[in-house]
């Protein structure tokens, strides 16, 4: 946006640029695209060229000429004949563009995906990354066909305006004076106008965006129990109206100045350009007799094709420097430096010994405070650690650092020694299996859900069928008509399977069970289950982790006793560390947190 | 997706559904339909302005006519013009962005008052809700599209009409070639429609899938997953045959596509113009039968023409998807909501009773009921625990008490009286409820407190509020207190809580109202221990004589409610005071028992 805003001159070499590097993308998957869309823009401008103008003067000079009614025939049947084949040729490409456009967008669109898939997670919590390159990403597909018809648009204005000017300059060059006017108000004041233009749009879209956000308050599912049971509706109602007021000052201021710019220009196009050339034709044809009729008509006809076709250009021209912004977007995306990223020669994690974190702080942006205050531990292969403490202590934070989705802001964390900043990125993190406090599910088989898209889904069936039973959930997949192929969601599926919260928890957790992985993660595994289901849950991961390693957070403090080492987290620090029977002598925060749990349970 | 449903309508309904909306704007700015007609006559008027214009100037230069008549006339063509366009402008770009805004403003109020009364099962039906999202999400957008659309539908007619009336008296051939050749290609174009329709029918589900891909690339919410495991490839390799899917359904179409646009093109430029056009220049150069001024007339009125009757063309169709977007729009505002009753003067609450209740959510295919033969009661004043396993129907039974469902068998009694006969509105009044997935709204803290409006005399109940949900210390720390702005949507500086802090607000919203009957689903499900600790005493404390039912998997909890109900798949299977059901032996005490095991063993 900001960008944007300073940009008040046109970079050309930059424009010029950034439109190549996306043509460069059509060259590569399907040139054949720009050679025939090429050719079928030049066949169409001469085709129009023909029906607008050169017909007329054609006409003219026959009669003049006295042409023979043969010769006439001949040229209005090749015309004809001329026409029908540029509309043939002009169908192959637009069918053969249909066809291949999909092939065109997968090919950028996988670009896309790589790069999403490997961008550090902080940029998904940056606001402006958020904002300028998920929208980006989004249309890149049809982007990359904006460049391409902007390029035609040039080759189709260059084509048929050379062909009119010609024409009109043999005629009388001065019309062509008058055809360039509107290009200087364009040159001159256009800039003028698109600012008053951009601001309105700039500002309408603010609030729109409010608007919107009413609007969703009233339709989507989320907010309609709410919405029934409260008088909720009248505060969102006061601030959809307060928007629309908005809206409309912003009318009036903007909306005059709008119209001024645009009169302006409409005077100059229609009043000018065109009376003013047809008044001087006609002065010329009949008081200075320095013009045929034929070319009086010729002008009047095609003035205005002209001085459109001039505007054309320079709009084109735009619109190339407003691709050449979208386009920066979409190449600081792709030129984004990834700072956690996979470097191919680093050494691989063969067995898991330890993991050490040194002096850890970490905050999430350069100016805010920071979640993480100098912690160290240590965790040995094979140990059950459990993190424990309030509401935003940073627990789930240094989850995120242990497995790199972030890096510490200071300190370090060690793999069996070494910085875990000198490992392969794909190995280390291999090491983990997780289960996420906001798990998600795709959209995809049950079976692919467990595995994480394991390509050998098929062939682990039973290794899922069992971290299934595990979980607790398997009963209820094998009842479904496909079983664990059933897909999740009825997003693609009219069959597609739903889950409620309970249920889908579960489904993440089998995917530890599914994953022969080192060390095991689990944040809030059991928040939607029952007690039962907790506590099989737990009986079942003790079991089959045994020898693994196992990190886990928890409010339900009777899960954590079964831990080796607790740590308990406070503001950022860890306060309290040690088994829970130590913890309890100890008798700190952990202490009190056990016993206002535990006193219900045995009083 | 309701666009995959595209029926064509009848003429005489989309005519009705044009004027059903229509009188919207009849209603709330019925000068914008004035000048929405004023344009289209203004602007047929300026068509045949300048077609009788051009044979006269024409005419004029042969029988050389003096150069002050033509002036004259010239002159007074490019005042019509200024003043007409200075009207156009002025509509455009101040007139219309406000009258939209009005417009948009009185139909979205009706609109959104409806959306609340319409039943909570609505939402279950997704034929309906995309429908109703439809509706709601373009009425403003679409209402001003229709004017849009009608001015220049109303526009072409007349035009049309007047210019055939002066083709015709120069030469009715040409205008009857004309009329079947448009003919023509309404037929052409209709079937060219139809490919492109089923096409986009096949498309759609593949289109879907891909832009789901794509979500599960960028959103946030899956990030840390596309970072485990091999989903992210698994997703990649799941685009690639998408495409592959997407490319030969595109090829399957495209014969007929090419066909009937191609056949459409020639129907249109090569034979209609082109021939029309070599059609006048043997009649202007060899026959020498026309004028030049009708030459030049008819030349150009060709080309009005053909333009005016191939967007009519074009425009039946866009008609055609209004009438359907129409239709959604008065099918949501005719819905009756099932959920109703007449009695808005509910009697204080006594007691509630359940009598042999089943329920089945009304579009689920499943066959089984969801609660089953339901009986209980509860008395004023009594703290109630529902407890149980995952899914056997604890939060539906509270949807029913707050009656966004009703009873599919069976009744609830308020006082002996069924809540059938209540008026949802006012029924609901007498309820607070903490739902489970609960949501925070833009809005001020103390609007979200208040469920509504804020006014100066409630500042003491909302911070009452906020300090029984635990909420007092977060206060201390907002530089606004309780006058703070939630979320970023409305406020840069807005401020964001995390999943612990959200609960506490939404668990705030129901001490800060006298209501009678207080609903949690789990409310401490993302609270630490010792804010649930907080919590329990708080609401001990703080619904002392309200009568309060409330959900939890924390057994600890539900040791202090009068009577706990035991649930199992859609039944009661055990109810009775926390002492008596561990006498019993039965399910709940297992379930305690497995909890309390770890706690008291090792306290």
């Amino acid at each position: 946006m900001e960008k944007r805003e300073k940009k008040n001159k046109i970079n050309w070499k930059r424009t010029f640029k950034n439109n190549k590097y996306m043509l460069d993308f059509i060259i590569k998957v399907s040139p054949g695209i720009l050679i025939l869309e090429f050719i079928s823009t030049v066949l169409m401008a001469i085709s129009t060229f023909f029906t607008t103008t050169y017909l007329y003067k054609y006409a003219f000079d026959a009669l003049q000429n006295g042409e023979s009614i043969k010769n006439i025939v001949i040229f209005l049947v090749g015309f004809f004949a001329f026409s029908i084949f540029s509309k043939v040729f002009g169908n192959i490409c637009d069918s053969y563009i249909q066809i291949n456009f999909p092939k065109l967008e997968a090919h950028i669109q996988n670009i896309l995906h790589k790069k999403a898939a490997t961008v550090d997670l902080a940029c998904f919590e940056n606001t402006e990354f958020y904002d300028t390159y998920v929208k980006a990403v989004d249309e890149a597909g049809q982007r990359v066909m904006a460049v391409k018809n902007s390029i035609m648009d040039i080759v189709w204005a260059f084509v048929y305006g050379a062909s009119i000017l010609t024409v009109v300059f043999t005629i009388d060059p001065i019309f062509i004076l008058i055809a360039l006017i509107p290009l200087l108000f364009t040159v001159f004041i256009g800039k003028r106008r698109n600012r008053v233009q951009y601001e309105y749009d700039i500002k309408n879209k603010e609030i729109a965006r409010q608007r919107d956000y009413v609007r969703r308050t009233f339709y989507l599912k989320d907010y309609s129990k709410e919405m029934r049971l409260t008088n909720i509706h009248t505060v969102m109602l006061k601030r959809m109206r307060k928007s629309i007021t908005e809206m409309k000052l912003l009318v009036k201021k903007y909306g005059y100045k709008m119209m001024f710019f645009r009169y302006l220009f409409d005077l100059l196009f229609q009043v000018v350009v065109r009376t003013g050339s047809i008044i001087l034709a006609v002065y010329k044809t009949l008081v200075s007799k320095t013009m045929l009729i034929g070319g009086c008509y010729v002008v009047v006809n095609s003035i205005e094709s002209l001085a459109d076709n001039f505007n054309y250009i320079v709009g084109t021209v735009l619109k190339l420097d407003e691709n050449s912004l979208y386009i920066d977007n979409l190449r600081d995306f792709l030129e984004y430096e990834i700072k956690i990223a996979e470097d191919k020669n680093a050494p691989e994690i063969k067995k898991f010994r330890s993991l050490e974190i040194n002096n850890l702080s970490f905050n999430y942006g350069n100016d805010t405070p920071y979640v993480l205050n100098n912690i160290s531990l240590n965790i040995k292969a094979g140990e059950k650690i459990a993190f424990v403490g309030y509401n935003g202590a940073g627990k789930t934070t240094l989850i995120k650092l242990l497995q790199r989705l972030y890096d510490p802001s200071a300190g370090e964390i060690k793999i069996n020694g070494e910085n875990i900043k000198n490992i392969r990125l794909s190995s280390y993190r291999g090491l983990f299996g997780t289960v996420f406090q906001d798990y998600q599910l795709f959209a995809t088989t049950i079976a692919e859900n467990v595995t994480l898209g394991d390509d050998k889904t098929n062939e682990k069936k039973d290794i899922v069928e069992n971290s299934l039973k595990k979980a607790g959930i398997y009963d209820k997949i094998q009842r479904l008509p496909k079983g664990m192929d059933t897909i999740v969601t009825k997003e693609f599926d009219e069959n597609g399977a739903v889950f409620s919260g309970g249920e889908a928890q579960k489904i993440s957790i089998s995917r530890i069970f599914a994953g022969d992985n080192e060390i095991v993660i689990m944040d809030e595994p059991t928040s939607a289950l029952d007690p039962i289901a907790e506590q099989e849950m737990y009986n079942n991961m003790f079991e089959a982790c045994e020898g693994k390693t196992v990190i886990f957070i928890s409010h339900r403090l009777s899960s954590t006793v079964m831990a080796d080492k607790i740590y308990m987290l406070e503001n950022g620090k860890i306060a309290e560390q040690g088994t829970h029977n130590e913890l309890l002598k100890l008798n700190g925060k952990y202490a009190d947190m056990w016993h206002k749990q535990a006193d219900n349970y045995t009083r | 997706m309701s666009k995959e449903k595209t029926k064509k309508h009848g003429i005489k309904q989309v005519i009705k559904n044009v004027h059903y909306m229509l009188k919207y704007a009849y209603k709330y700015t019925p000068a914008y339909i004035l000048v929405t007609f004023g344009e289209a006559f203004g602007r047929g008027a300026w068509h045949i302005f300048n077609v009788l214009f051009l044979k006269y100037l024409f005419d004029a230069l042969e029988a050389n006519e003096p150069f002050a008549n033509i002036l004259f006339w010239a002159l007074l063509h490019a005042g019509y013009c200024a003043i007409f366009e200075c009207f156009n402008k002025w509509r455009l770009n101040v007139y219309v962005p406000r009258a939209k805004l009005i417009l948009h403003e009185g139909i979205q109020n009706e609109l959104y008052d409806k959306a609340r009364e319409l039943d909570q099962s609505c939402y279950d039906n997704p034929e309906f809700y995309n429908d109703f999202i439809w509706a709601i999400r373009e009425s403003d957008q679409r209402v001003a599209q229709i004017m849009e659309n009608l001015s220049i539908f109303i526009n072409r007619i007349f035009s049309s009409l007047a210019i055939l009336g002066v083709l015709a008296s120069i030469d009715w051939i040409v205008a009857i070639i004309l009329l079947i050749s448009v003919a023509l290609l309404v037929f052409v174009g209709n079937k060219r429609n139809n490919a492109y329709y089923e096409r986009s029918v096949e498309c759609n589900p593949i289109n879907r899938k891909l832009g789901y891909i794509c979500r599960v690339f960028y959103l946030p919410e899956y990030a840390k997953e596309m970072r485990s495991g091999n989903i992210a490839n698994h997703m990649h390799n799941e685009y690639d045959k998408t495409t592959k899917e997407k490319i030969s359904v595109v090829k399957k179409h495209m014969g007929k596509i090419f066909a009937f646009s191609l056949l459409g093109n020639i129907i249109y430029d090569t034979f209609a113009h082109v021939g029309v056009m070599s059609y006048l220049i043997i009649r202007f150069v060899v026959d020498s039968t026309l004028s030049l001024g009708d030459f030049s007339g008819s030349i150009n009125a060709t080309f009005k023409l053909g333009w005016a009757l191939n967007d009519l063309a074009r425009y039946f169709n866009i008609f055609n998807e209004h009438s359907l977007y129409i239709e959604k729009v008065r099918s949501f505002v005719n819905y009756t909501p099932t959920i109703k009753g007449d009695i808005a003067q509910i009697p204080n609450f006594e007691k509630l009773t359940i009598k042999n209740l089943k329920f089945k959510y009304p579009f689920s295919k499943d066959a089984a009921y969801t609660l089953n033969n339901i009986d209980l009661e509860i008395k004023k004043g009594e703290k109630i625990a529902f407890v149980g396993y995952n899914g056997a129907g604890k939060t539906t039974l509270t949807m029913l008490l707050m009656r966004l469902y009703d009873a599919t068998e069976g009744e609830i009694l308020w006082n002996e009286k069924n809540i059938n006969n209540f008026a949802p509105e006012s029924y609901r009044e007498h309820i607070g409820a903490v739902f489970q997935d609960y949501k925070i709204f833009a809005a001020k803290l103390t609007e979200n407190v208040l469920g509504g409006e804020y006014r100066l005399k409630d500042e003491s109940r909302v911070i009452e509020a906020l300090k029984a949900a635990s909420f007092s210390d977060k206060l201390k720390e907002l530089t606004d207190g309780i006058n703070s702005e939630l979320t970023t949507e409305f406020s840069k500086n807005g401020v964001g809580l995390s999943g612990g802090e959200s609960q506490k607000i939404a668990i705030a919203r129901v001490f800060a109202k006298p209501y009678e009957l207080i609903i949690m689903d789990e409310p401490s499900s993302a609270l630490d221990p010792i804010a649930e600790y907080e919590l329990n005493q708080s609401i001990l404390k703080n619904a002392e004589n309200k009568t309060v039912i409330f959900i939890s998997h924390r057994l600890s909890t539900t040791q202090m409610a009068d009577r706990i109900y035991m649930f199992g798949e859609g039944k009661i299977i055990e109810s009775g005071s926390h002492n008596e059901l561990m006498s019993l032996n039965g399910k709940y005490a297992e379930m305690y028992k497995i909890q309390a095991k770890k706690y008291s063993i090792l306290n």
